[in-house]
């Protein structure tokens, strides 16, 4: 191959591999200066990846939305158009198959589930929060510990939309970011 | 090999065969540019372990994931390691370094790749499957293939493709992404064109066991809810490895040196083993979904399949063909008459595979190639063992069988080694 070509592909791909991480860093550091901050109530649990690392996933209450029209395709994605309480606290305005032009309200892109008992059913897609190696099991073993004590556990995950880009920041457990009630 | 011949240099001056002078060019023709390319290979293999391992090192030790350090701090830690390497990178082209420079700065950059991305999605939680992860990774370190001649690159690229393939393709009701790991595939055939063009290169002999074994291993990407279909999918692959084998490039290399015809044999007579057991195709054949997918990738694999056969026939004569070369056909009409009749299907397979193990011995027998020979009688006690499964038959005569096998095995190799001193 031709030095210029050489050059030509080597810049393209550094240019590529620079562009791929940074446009992520931009578009989620846009979202969490500007984005409108919701809380969704949830419970978490520990698996692992490997290559990124230890991280909880989150089941949310938010999971279906109730309706009568079946004709919904398991594995599409849905708009998913999201209100919010005095608390902070998300509640679905409505779930739609198209992008809605009239409705001023935040969106996020959910993939959808099975119909069944009369709701669609879905899966947000900000279920995982990474957490340090030591601290993703203690954090499952402290949910489940509150709750075997049948006291009420207030937790949930601080996620900031803008324009359908969602980030997950934290996850608090009565009131205390969850990274720091492991510690405790 | 060049010990061997400097070893034997004395006794061939000694007795006249060469003279002094030629010996000393012998020996300063084996000795000195082998010491320094040897030396060479040995710090190329360090150097890329040494870049796998740190890259390895970089990646475990940010799935750590340090809560105490600020987010900028992980960012740099996540960016610096990959501008570290595209600079070393870019610096070994610029100033044209050594291999050693280029392999290990390739490798360390393909690590770091994946590292930052990998911190980066920690760094915002985003949920993003693996596949997804390392399908931007490899796509993203495919130029890495041809900006240098980096060897290491064309390994790394079939590992994480093949690996893209195996979480993509295997587990209940899987999305078939089938187009995008051929391509992944794909991107790196002209590398291994132009290393079958150099002369004795291992790194092309590593390539014929690789290659295969990565579509092999990623066929489940093809299909989904018809394991009918897989059995087909696997014969025509199988039989385009097969006519691959018998390509005149393959023709003076050993078995080892060739894994398409190997994994191509090999594997068509374990399908067939399989398939001989009416269970697979009662069971099998139950489901009567078959999605386009599968449709297309059935139809892309046998007109391969029938391709290889064809540039075959080109270059063999008909006499040359071996009856491996067109099992793929055979099968392919067998699987149609069991979508209708899977008795008749069962008994053909059974036939096929007895007449393929006798064809075998004979033609062992008759060129004395004690490796066919012994195929083809491993084939028959294979096929016997199978249909064991099959029938009642009592534990005593099951073992006279096999002592009968066994003692079968003896007397045939024997008379073949008596055949073979004779001549």
């Amino acid at each position: 191959m031709k030095k210029t070509y050489i050059y030509l592909l080597f810049g393209l791909m550094v240019i590529a591999q620079i562009v791929a991480s940074a446009q992520i860093v931009y578009k989620h550091e846009t979202v969490i200066n500007s984005g409108n901050v919701y809380k969704f109530t949830t419970a978490p649990i520990d698996p692992s990846d490997p290559f990124r690392g230890k991280y909880i996933v989150l089941d949310f209450d938010i999971n279906s939305f109730p309706t009568t029209d079946e004709d919904w395709n398991y594995g599409e994605k849905a708009y998913l158009y999201l209100g919010k309480n005095a608390n902070g606290y998300a509640y679905i305005d409505t779930l739609s198959k198209t992008k809605l032009a009239n409705n001023p309200n935040d969106y996020i892109l959910v993939e959808l589930g099975s119909h069944y008992n009369g709701k669609i059913h879905f899966d947000l897609p900000f279920d995982t929060y990474y957490m340090e190696e030591s601290k993703a099991y203690d954090a499952e073993l402290l949910y489940r510990e509150n709750n075997r004590r049948g006291e009420a556990q207030e937790v949930y995950a601080v996620v900031h939309i803008q324009e359908g880009t969602h980030v997950l920041t934290d996850v608090v457990v009565n009131g205390i970011s969850i990274k720091d009630a492991v510690k405790k | 090999m060049s010990l061997k011949i400097t070893n034997a240099l004395p006794e061939l001056v000694e007795n006249n065969i060469i003279t002094e002078e030629t010996a000393q060019k012998i020996i300063a023709y084996y000795d000195k540019p082998k010491e320094v390319s040897n030396s060479n290979k040995l710090f190329i293999v360090f150097g890329i372990l040494g870049a796998a391992l740190v890259g390895l090192g970089i990646i475990l030790i940010m799935a750590h994931n340090w809560d105490e350090l600020p987010k900028f701090v992980k960012l740099i830690a996540a960016f610096f390691p990959m501008i570290l390497g595209q600079v070393a990178l870019g610096y070994s082209i610029a100033k044209n370094k050594s291999m050693l420079w280029k392999e290990t700065a390739t490798v360390f950059l393909y690590f770091s790749v994946g590292a930052c991305i990998a911190l980066v999605s920690q760094v915002y939680h985003i949920s993003g499957n693996l596949e997804s992860f390392i399908l931007a990774w490899t796509v993203l370190c495919t130029p890495l293939l041809y900006v240098t001649k980096s060897k290491s690159a064309i390994f790394l690229h079939l590992i994480f493709s093949t690996y893209y393939a195996l979480i993509t393709g295997y587990g209940y009701n899987v999305q078939t992404t089938p187009l995008l790991y051929f391509v992944l595939i794909s991107a790196c055939i002209p590398r291994y064109i132009s290393s079958m063009k150099e002369k004795e290169s291992a790194i092309a002999n590593a390539l014929h066991w690789l290659l295969p074994a990565s579509l092999l291993l990623s066929l489940p990407v093809c299909y989904d809810r018809s394991p009918q279909i897989a059995y087909l999918l696997y014969m025509f692959l199988f039989g385009i490895y097969i006519n691959i084998g018998q390509f005149p490039y393959f023709k003076n290399k050993s078995l080892l040196q060739n894994g398409y015809l190997c994994l191509g044999t090999i594997g068509t007579i374990i399908l067939l083993l399989l398939t001989s057991f009416h269970d697979a195709w009662k069971y099998d054949f139950r489901y009567g979904v078959v999605d386009t997918v599968e449709v297309i990738s059935v139809i892309t694999l046998f007109l391969g399949a029938c391709f290889v056969f064809y540039i075959n026939t080109k270059f063999q004569k008909l006499q040359q063909l071996s009856m491996f070369q067109l099992i793929f056909l055979v099968f392919g009409i067998i699987f149609l008459i069991g979508l209708v009749d899977t008795a008749t299907a069962t008994i053909l397979i059974n036939i096929l595979l007895f007449a393929i193990g006798i064809v075998l011995i004979k033609k062992g027998a008759d060129h004395i190639q004690f490796s066919t020979l012994n195929y083809g009688m491993v084939i028959i006690t294979a096929l016997i063992i199978c249909r064991f499964y099959d029938t009642e038959i009592s534990f005593a005569i099951r073992g006279l069988i096999f002592l009968s096998i066994g003692v079968g095995f003896f007397i045939t190799n024997y008379i073949m080694y008596k055949k073979q001193l004779k001549k």
